[in-house]
Protein backbone atom coordinates (compact mmCIF):
# COMPACT_ATOMS: atom_id res chain seq x y z
CA UNK A 1 0.00 0.00 0.00
CA UNK A 2 1.22 3.47 -0.73
CA UNK A 3 0.04 7.09 0.61
CA UNK A 4 -1.61 9.58 -1.12
CA UNK A 5 1.32 11.75 -1.29
CA UNK A 6 2.48 9.60 -4.22
CA UNK A 7 -0.36 10.71 -6.22
CA UNK A 8 1.12 12.79 -8.62
CA UNK A 9 3.71 9.66 -9.37
CA UNK A 10 0.88 7.45 -9.75
CA UNK A 11 -0.98 9.37 -12.34
CA UNK A 12 2.12 10.35 -14.42
CA UNK A 13 3.23 6.49 -13.76
CA UNK A 14 -0.31 5.66 -15.35
CA UNK A 15 0.53 8.20 -18.13
CA UNK A 16 3.61 5.83 -19.49
CA UNK A 17 1.79 2.70 -19.25
CA UNK A 18 1.36 1.53 -23.20
CA UNK A 19 -1.12 0.28 -24.44
CA UNK A 20 -0.65 -3.42 -25.78
CA UNK A 21 -0.21 -2.61 -28.76
CA UNK A 22 2.05 0.22 -31.12
CA UNK A 23 -0.71 3.21 -30.99
CA UNK A 24 -0.06 3.65 -35.02
CA UNK A 25 -1.24 0.36 -35.69
CA UNK A 26 -4.79 -0.87 -36.21
CA UNK A 27 -5.84 -3.89 -34.33
CA UNK A 28 -8.23 -6.76 -35.46
CA UNK A 29 -9.83 -9.35 -32.99
CA UNK A 30 -12.36 -12.10 -34.06
CA UNK A 31 -14.24 -13.56 -30.89
CA UNK A 32 -16.83 -16.97 -31.72
CA UNK A 33 -19.39 -18.29 -29.16
CA UNK A 34 -22.00 -20.81 -30.08
CA UNK A 35 -25.05 -21.76 -27.94
CA UNK A 36 -28.29 -23.69 -28.91
CA UNK A 37 -30.46 -20.49 -30.42
CA UNK A 38 -27.99 -19.55 -32.60
CA UNK A 39 -24.10 -18.48 -33.40
CA UNK A 40 -22.40 -15.43 -32.64
CA UNK A 41 -18.68 -14.44 -34.75
CA UNK A 42 -17.77 -10.76 -33.79
CA UNK A 43 -15.19 -8.71 -35.38
CA UNK A 44 -13.58 -5.42 -34.03
CA UNK A 45 -11.37 -3.57 -36.12
CA UNK A 46 -9.54 -0.86 -33.61
CA UNK A 47 -8.20 2.21 -35.49
CA UNK A 48 -6.16 4.86 -33.72
CA UNK A 49 -7.33 8.09 -32.93
CA UNK A 50 -4.97 9.96 -35.17
CA UNK A 51 -5.81 8.03 -38.19
CA UNK A 52 -9.30 8.64 -37.49
CA UNK A 53 -8.94 12.48 -36.59
CA UNK A 54 -6.61 12.83 -40.03
CA UNK A 55 -9.70 10.80 -42.16
CA UNK A 56 -12.54 13.37 -40.63
CA UNK A 57 -10.93 16.32 -38.06
CA UNK A 58 -11.07 19.31 -41.38
CA UNK A 59 -14.97 17.89 -42.41
CA UNK A 60 -16.12 17.74 -38.53
CA UNK A 61 -14.63 21.61 -37.52
CA UNK A 62 -16.20 22.60 -41.01
CA UNK A 63 -19.58 21.07 -39.73
CA UNK A 64 -18.76 22.56 -36.74
CA UNK A 65 -19.02 25.69 -38.40
CA UNK A 66 -22.62 25.62 -40.21
CA UNK A 67 -25.64 26.09 -38.43
CA UNK A 68 -26.82 22.93 -36.76
CA UNK A 69 -23.28 22.51 -36.84
CA UNK A 70 -23.00 19.41 -34.39
CA UNK A 71 -25.38 17.78 -35.59
CA UNK A 72 -24.06 17.85 -39.09
CA UNK A 73 -20.68 17.10 -37.12
CA UNK A 74 -22.59 14.07 -35.88
CA UNK A 75 -23.92 13.06 -39.35
CA UNK A 76 -19.50 13.22 -40.59
CA UNK A 77 -19.20 10.53 -37.43
CA UNK A 78 -21.83 8.31 -38.32
CA UNK A 79 -20.94 7.98 -42.07
CA UNK A 80 -17.33 6.90 -41.39
CA UNK A 81 -18.30 4.38 -39.06
CA UNK A 82 -20.52 3.45 -41.83
CA UNK A 83 -18.39 3.18 -44.06
CA UNK A 84 -15.66 1.34 -41.42
CA UNK A 85 -18.54 -1.04 -40.97
CA UNK A 86 -19.30 -1.70 -44.66
CA UNK A 87 -15.04 -2.09 -45.81
CA UNK A 88 -14.84 -4.28 -42.77
CA UNK A 89 -18.38 -6.87 -43.79
CA UNK A 90 -17.11 -6.60 -47.48
CA UNK A 91 -13.92 -8.44 -46.34
CA UNK A 92 -15.47 -10.98 -43.85
CA UNK A 93 -16.88 -14.25 -44.80
CA UNK A 94 -17.60 -17.12 -42.38
CA UNK A 95 -18.30 -20.84 -42.90
CA UNK A 96 -19.12 -23.97 -40.61
CA UNK A 97 -18.12 -27.11 -41.33
CA UNK A 98 -17.02 -25.69 -44.71
CA UNK A 99 -20.00 -24.38 -45.85
CA UNK A 100 -20.89 -20.35 -46.04
CA UNK A 101 -23.58 -19.85 -43.98
CA UNK A 102 -26.16 -17.44 -45.67
CA UNK A 103 -26.39 -14.15 -44.21
CA UNK A 104 -23.79 -11.04 -44.14
CA UNK A 105 -21.50 -9.36 -41.22
CA UNK A 106 -23.38 -6.24 -40.74
CA UNK A 107 -22.63 -3.06 -37.56
CA UNK A 108 -23.56 -4.69 -34.34
CA UNK A 109 -25.79 -3.17 -32.37
CA UNK A 110 -23.23 -1.83 -29.12
CA UNK A 111 -23.13 1.18 -27.11
CA UNK A 112 -19.43 0.72 -27.69
CA UNK A 113 -19.35 1.00 -31.76
CA UNK A 114 -17.82 4.24 -32.93
CA UNK A 115 -16.55 5.29 -30.15
CA UNK A 116 -12.78 4.62 -28.54
CA UNK A 117 -11.60 4.29 -24.92
CA UNK A 118 -9.70 7.58 -24.13
CA UNK A 119 -7.13 5.56 -22.25
CA UNK A 120 -6.28 3.68 -25.12
CA UNK A 121 -6.51 5.95 -27.87
CA UNK A 122 -8.72 3.85 -30.19
CA UNK A 123 -11.80 3.84 -31.65
CA UNK A 124 -13.52 0.48 -32.45
CA UNK A 125 -15.53 -0.56 -34.98
CA UNK A 126 -17.84 -3.76 -34.09
CA UNK A 127 -19.47 -5.95 -36.54
CA UNK A 128 -21.37 -9.17 -36.13
CA UNK A 129 -22.30 -11.75 -38.57
CA UNK A 130 -26.11 -11.82 -38.85
CA UNK A 131 -27.76 -15.43 -40.70
CA UNK A 132 -30.56 -15.17 -43.32
CA UNK A 133 -32.59 -17.66 -41.42
CA UNK A 134 -32.14 -20.30 -39.02
CA UNK A 135 -29.03 -21.40 -38.34
CA UNK A 136 -28.87 -25.36 -37.55
CA UNK A 137 -25.79 -26.70 -35.58
CA UNK A 138 -24.54 -29.78 -35.26
CA UNK A 139 -22.99 -30.86 -32.00
CA UNK A 140 -19.74 -30.95 -33.51
CA UNK A 141 -18.85 -27.86 -35.50
CA UNK A 142 -15.56 -26.00 -37.14
CA UNK A 143 -16.41 -22.29 -37.59
CA UNK A 144 -14.25 -20.43 -39.92
CA UNK A 145 -14.24 -16.49 -40.01
CA UNK A 146 -11.59 -14.81 -42.58
CA UNK A 147 -11.13 -10.90 -43.21
CA UNK A 148 -9.53 -10.18 -46.36
CA UNK A 149 -10.31 -6.70 -44.87
CA UNK A 150 -7.43 -3.56 -44.63
CA UNK A 151 -5.37 -5.92 -46.47
CA UNK A 152 -2.62 -2.75 -46.63
CA UNK A 153 -3.16 -1.74 -42.92
CA UNK A 154 -0.02 -2.49 -40.34
CA UNK A 155 -2.21 -4.62 -38.01
CA UNK A 156 -1.74 -6.64 -34.87
CA UNK A 157 -4.12 -9.46 -34.33
CA UNK A 158 -6.13 -11.43 -31.63
CA UNK A 159 -8.61 -14.46 -32.10
CA UNK A 160 -10.75 -16.20 -29.32
CA UNK A 161 -13.61 -18.59 -29.15
CA UNK A 162 -15.61 -18.66 -26.29
CA UNK A 163 -17.53 -21.78 -24.48
CA UNK A 164 -21.58 -21.00 -23.63
CA UNK A 165 -23.49 -23.46 -21.69
CA UNK A 166 -24.27 -25.46 -24.28
CA UNK A 167 -20.78 -25.66 -26.53
CA UNK A 168 -17.27 -25.89 -25.15
CA UNK A 169 -14.20 -25.11 -27.25
CA UNK A 170 -12.50 -27.92 -28.61
CA UNK A 171 -9.74 -25.95 -30.31
CA UNK A 172 -9.31 -23.33 -32.11
CA UNK A 173 -5.91 -21.80 -34.34
CA UNK A 174 -4.96 -19.24 -32.22
CA UNK A 175 -4.20 -21.21 -29.02
CA UNK A 176 -0.98 -21.88 -30.34
CA UNK A 177 0.06 -18.16 -31.24
CA UNK A 178 -1.47 -16.79 -27.96
CA UNK A 179 -0.91 -17.59 -24.11
CA UNK A 180 -2.87 -21.03 -22.57
CA UNK A 181 -4.47 -18.70 -19.89
CA UNK A 182 -7.30 -17.17 -19.46
CA UNK A 183 -8.15 -14.84 -22.45
CA UNK A 184 -7.13 -11.19 -21.34
CA UNK A 185 -7.31 -8.50 -24.69
CA UNK A 186 -5.65 -6.02 -21.69
CA UNK A 187 -2.50 -8.47 -22.06
CA UNK A 188 -0.06 -7.49 -24.58
CA UNK A 189 0.89 -11.43 -24.99
CA UNK A 190 -2.68 -12.01 -26.35
CA UNK A 191 -1.92 -9.33 -29.55
CA UNK A 192 0.13 -11.08 -32.19
CA UNK A 193 1.58 -9.26 -35.19
CA UNK A 194 0.62 -12.48 -37.25
CA UNK A 195 -1.29 -12.26 -40.47
CA UNK A 196 -2.26 -15.87 -40.55
CA UNK A 197 -4.99 -14.94 -37.33
CA UNK A 198 -6.81 -13.31 -40.37
CA UNK A 199 -8.31 -16.49 -40.98
CA UNK A 200 -10.06 -17.92 -37.85
CA UNK A 201 -10.72 -21.06 -36.82
CA UNK A 202 -12.94 -23.02 -33.98
CA UNK A 203 -14.43 -26.21 -33.08
CA UNK A 204 -16.49 -26.30 -31.04
CA UNK A 205 -18.82 -28.90 -29.66
CA UNK A 206 -21.79 -29.53 -27.81
CA UNK A 207 -22.01 -30.38 -24.38
CA UNK A 208 -23.09 -33.58 -22.85
CA UNK A 209 -25.88 -32.82 -20.24
CA UNK B 1 -3.50 -8.91 40.34
CA UNK B 2 -5.08 -10.43 36.99
CA UNK B 3 -8.65 -9.37 37.75
CA UNK B 4 -7.36 -5.80 39.02
CA UNK B 5 -5.85 -5.52 35.23
CA UNK B 6 -8.55 -6.98 33.78
CA UNK B 7 -11.10 -4.07 35.65
CA UNK B 8 -8.49 -1.39 35.09
CA UNK B 9 -8.82 -2.31 31.14
CA UNK B 10 -12.55 -2.41 31.30
CA UNK B 11 -13.07 0.77 33.16
CA UNK B 12 -10.52 2.61 30.40
CA UNK B 13 -12.21 1.40 27.40
CA UNK B 14 -15.30 2.89 29.06
CA UNK B 15 -13.57 5.83 29.49
CA UNK B 16 -12.31 6.18 25.84
CA UNK B 17 -14.10 8.78 23.68
CA UNK B 18 -16.33 6.74 21.44
CA UNK B 19 -15.53 8.43 18.01
CA UNK B 20 -18.56 9.23 16.06
CA UNK B 21 -18.21 7.96 12.43
CA UNK B 22 -18.39 10.70 9.36
CA UNK B 23 -21.52 12.38 8.98
CA UNK B 24 -22.57 12.50 5.05
CA UNK B 25 -22.25 16.10 5.42
CA UNK B 26 -18.61 15.64 6.22
CA UNK B 27 -18.31 12.68 3.38
CA UNK B 28 -19.37 14.92 0.78
CA UNK B 29 -17.50 18.22 2.38
CA UNK B 30 -14.03 15.46 2.38
CA UNK B 31 -14.77 14.57 -1.53
CA UNK B 32 -14.95 18.34 -2.67
CA UNK B 33 -11.53 18.97 -1.02
CA UNK B 34 -10.12 15.25 -2.59
CA UNK B 35 -10.78 16.36 -5.69
CA UNK B 36 -9.67 19.92 -5.62
CA UNK B 37 -6.35 18.66 -4.79
CA UNK B 38 -6.29 17.69 -8.24
CA UNK B 39 -6.18 21.46 -8.84
CA UNK B 40 -2.50 21.31 -7.75
CA UNK B 41 -1.63 20.30 -11.92
CA UNK B 42 -3.21 24.26 -12.79
CA UNK B 43 -1.16 25.61 -9.97
CA UNK B 44 2.54 24.32 -10.99
CA UNK B 45 5.22 24.59 -8.79
CA UNK B 46 4.44 27.32 -6.40
CA UNK B 47 5.35 26.25 -3.16
CA UNK B 48 3.00 28.66 -0.94
CA UNK B 49 -0.08 28.26 -3.51
CA UNK B 50 0.62 25.03 -3.80
CA UNK B 51 0.60 24.60 0.14
CA UNK B 52 -2.54 26.01 0.61
CA UNK B 53 -4.46 23.70 -1.73
CA UNK B 54 -3.11 20.73 -0.50
CA UNK B 55 -3.63 22.29 3.17
CA UNK B 56 -7.39 22.23 2.52
CA UNK B 57 -7.46 18.44 1.98
CA UNK B 58 -4.36 17.30 4.07
CA UNK B 59 -3.20 17.96 7.60
CA UNK B 60 -0.08 16.35 9.93
CA UNK B 61 2.65 13.97 8.26
CA UNK B 62 0.15 13.49 5.34
CA UNK B 63 0.35 17.13 4.40
CA UNK B 64 3.95 17.05 4.11
CA UNK B 65 4.93 14.16 2.34
CA UNK B 66 1.56 15.32 -0.44
CA UNK B 67 3.55 18.76 -0.31
CA UNK B 68 6.64 17.36 -0.92
CA UNK B 69 5.40 14.61 -3.69
CA UNK B 70 3.61 17.32 -5.47
CA UNK B 71 5.79 19.55 -5.42
CA UNK B 72 8.29 17.20 -6.59
CA UNK B 73 6.34 15.88 -9.34
CA UNK B 74 5.14 19.62 -10.84
CA UNK B 75 9.12 20.71 -10.96
CA UNK B 76 9.59 17.60 -12.99
CA UNK B 77 6.55 18.54 -15.14
CA UNK B 78 7.60 21.59 -15.79
CA UNK B 79 11.04 20.68 -16.51
CA UNK B 80 10.25 18.32 -19.44
CA UNK B 81 7.76 20.80 -20.54
CA UNK B 82 4.40 18.54 -20.47
CA UNK B 83 1.30 20.30 -19.75
CA UNK B 84 -1.23 17.69 -17.37
CA UNK B 85 -5.05 19.17 -17.60
CA UNK B 86 -7.12 17.47 -15.36
CA UNK B 87 -10.50 17.07 -16.92
CA UNK B 88 -12.63 15.68 -14.38
CA UNK B 89 -12.57 13.73 -10.88
CA UNK B 90 -15.28 10.80 -10.49
CA UNK B 91 -15.71 9.47 -7.24
CA UNK B 92 -16.98 6.01 -7.99
CA UNK B 93 -16.98 4.63 -4.41
CA UNK B 94 -16.80 6.97 -1.69
CA UNK B 95 -18.00 5.33 1.76
CA UNK B 96 -17.83 6.71 5.26
CA UNK B 97 -16.90 3.48 7.57
CA UNK B 98 -16.20 5.22 11.35
CA UNK B 99 -13.23 7.22 10.44
CA UNK B 100 -12.22 6.05 7.22
CA UNK B 101 -13.43 6.33 3.74
CA UNK B 102 -13.46 3.58 1.57
CA UNK B 103 -12.80 5.45 -2.06
CA UNK B 104 -12.34 5.04 -5.75
CA UNK B 105 -12.23 7.51 -8.18
CA UNK B 106 -11.15 7.92 -11.97
CA UNK B 107 -9.07 11.02 -13.31
CA UNK B 108 -9.64 11.97 -16.58
CA UNK B 109 -6.74 14.56 -18.13
CA UNK B 110 -5.21 15.82 -21.09
CA UNK B 111 -1.23 15.09 -21.05
CA UNK B 112 0.07 17.80 -23.15
CA UNK B 113 3.68 16.79 -24.90
CA UNK B 114 5.92 19.21 -27.11
CA UNK B 115 4.63 17.86 -30.21
CA UNK B 116 1.16 15.98 -29.49
CA UNK B 117 -1.41 15.44 -26.82
CA UNK B 118 -3.04 12.60 -25.58
CA UNK B 119 -6.03 11.60 -23.08
CA UNK B 120 -5.82 9.14 -20.20
CA UNK B 121 -8.01 7.60 -17.49
CA UNK B 122 -6.85 6.19 -14.78
CA UNK B 123 -8.81 4.66 -11.72
CA UNK B 124 -7.70 4.42 -8.00
CA UNK B 125 -8.90 2.82 -5.24
CA UNK B 126 -7.52 3.36 -1.94
CA UNK B 127 -8.80 4.67 0.84
CA UNK B 128 -8.51 7.90 3.29
CA UNK B 129 -7.99 8.15 6.97
CA UNK B 130 -9.37 11.31 8.54
CA UNK B 131 -9.48 13.18 11.62
CA UNK B 132 -11.99 16.08 12.12
CA UNK B 133 -10.39 19.67 12.83
CA UNK B 134 -12.04 22.84 13.20
CA UNK B 135 -11.75 23.84 9.49
CA UNK B 136 -13.33 20.64 8.66
CA UNK B 137 -12.16 17.03 8.13
CA UNK B 138 -8.84 16.14 6.78
CA UNK B 139 -6.96 13.56 5.49
CA UNK B 140 -4.37 12.48 7.55
CA UNK B 141 -3.09 8.87 6.01
CA UNK B 142 -4.39 8.18 2.86
CA UNK B 143 -3.31 4.84 1.04
CA UNK B 144 -3.63 3.92 -2.26
CA UNK B 145 -4.46 -0.16 -2.93
CA UNK B 146 -4.73 -0.31 -6.76
CA UNK B 147 -3.99 2.04 -9.85
CA UNK B 148 -5.13 0.90 -13.19
CA UNK B 149 -6.17 2.61 -16.64
CA UNK B 150 -9.48 2.03 -17.18
CA UNK B 151 -10.02 -0.82 -19.41
CA UNK B 152 -7.76 -1.10 -21.88
CA UNK B 153 -9.94 -1.47 -25.44
CA UNK B 154 -13.22 -3.74 -25.32
CA UNK B 155 -13.53 -6.39 -22.36
CA UNK B 156 -15.09 -9.71 -24.37
CA UNK B 157 -17.84 -9.06 -21.42
CA UNK B 158 -18.62 -5.49 -23.06
CA UNK B 159 -18.20 -7.08 -26.38
CA UNK B 160 -21.05 -9.32 -26.22
CA UNK B 161 -23.14 -8.44 -23.30
CA UNK B 162 -22.57 -4.51 -23.85
CA UNK B 163 -21.96 -2.04 -20.97
CA UNK B 164 -21.54 1.66 -20.47
CA UNK B 165 -18.87 2.84 -22.90
CA UNK B 166 -19.43 6.72 -21.22
CA UNK B 167 -18.83 5.26 -17.61
CA UNK B 168 -15.80 3.76 -18.98
CA UNK B 169 -14.26 6.57 -20.87
CA UNK B 170 -15.19 5.78 -24.49
CA UNK B 171 -15.88 8.87 -26.67
CA UNK B 172 -16.83 8.93 -30.49
CA UNK B 173 -14.81 11.48 -32.94
CA UNK B 174 -16.58 14.41 -32.60
CA UNK B 175 -16.58 14.27 -28.67
CA UNK B 176 -12.98 13.45 -29.01
CA UNK B 177 -12.66 16.82 -30.79
CA UNK B 178 -15.12 18.60 -28.24
CA UNK B 179 -12.01 16.95 -25.20
CA UNK B 180 -9.43 18.82 -27.20
CA UNK B 181 -10.66 21.68 -27.57
CA UNK B 182 -11.47 22.43 -23.87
Amino acid sequence: MRPLAVLPSLLIASLALAHPMSRDKYSLRTAVRADRERLEAVVVLEVPFDVVMADIKSQLEAAREQPGGRKVAQDVVDAYAQKQFATMAAGLSLTVDGAAVPGRFQAKQSPYNGKGAVSEGFFVYIVEFRAAGEVPLDDDITVVVSNAAYAEAQMVYSAWAFPSSDYEVVSHSASSKLPARAYDPVDSAFWVDDAALRTFEARLKKKTP
Amino acid sequence: MISRVVVSCVWLAGCAEEVQALSPDELTELASRHEAVFEAFEIGPHPDPLHDLLASAFMGQALTEAYVEHYRTLVTLADQDIGVDVLGVQHEVWEGRGMTVAASWRVRSRIRHQSHTHLRLARYRGELHVVRTAEGPRIHELLVHNLERVRAGLSTEALFEGGDPEAEGFVDPLELLELEAL
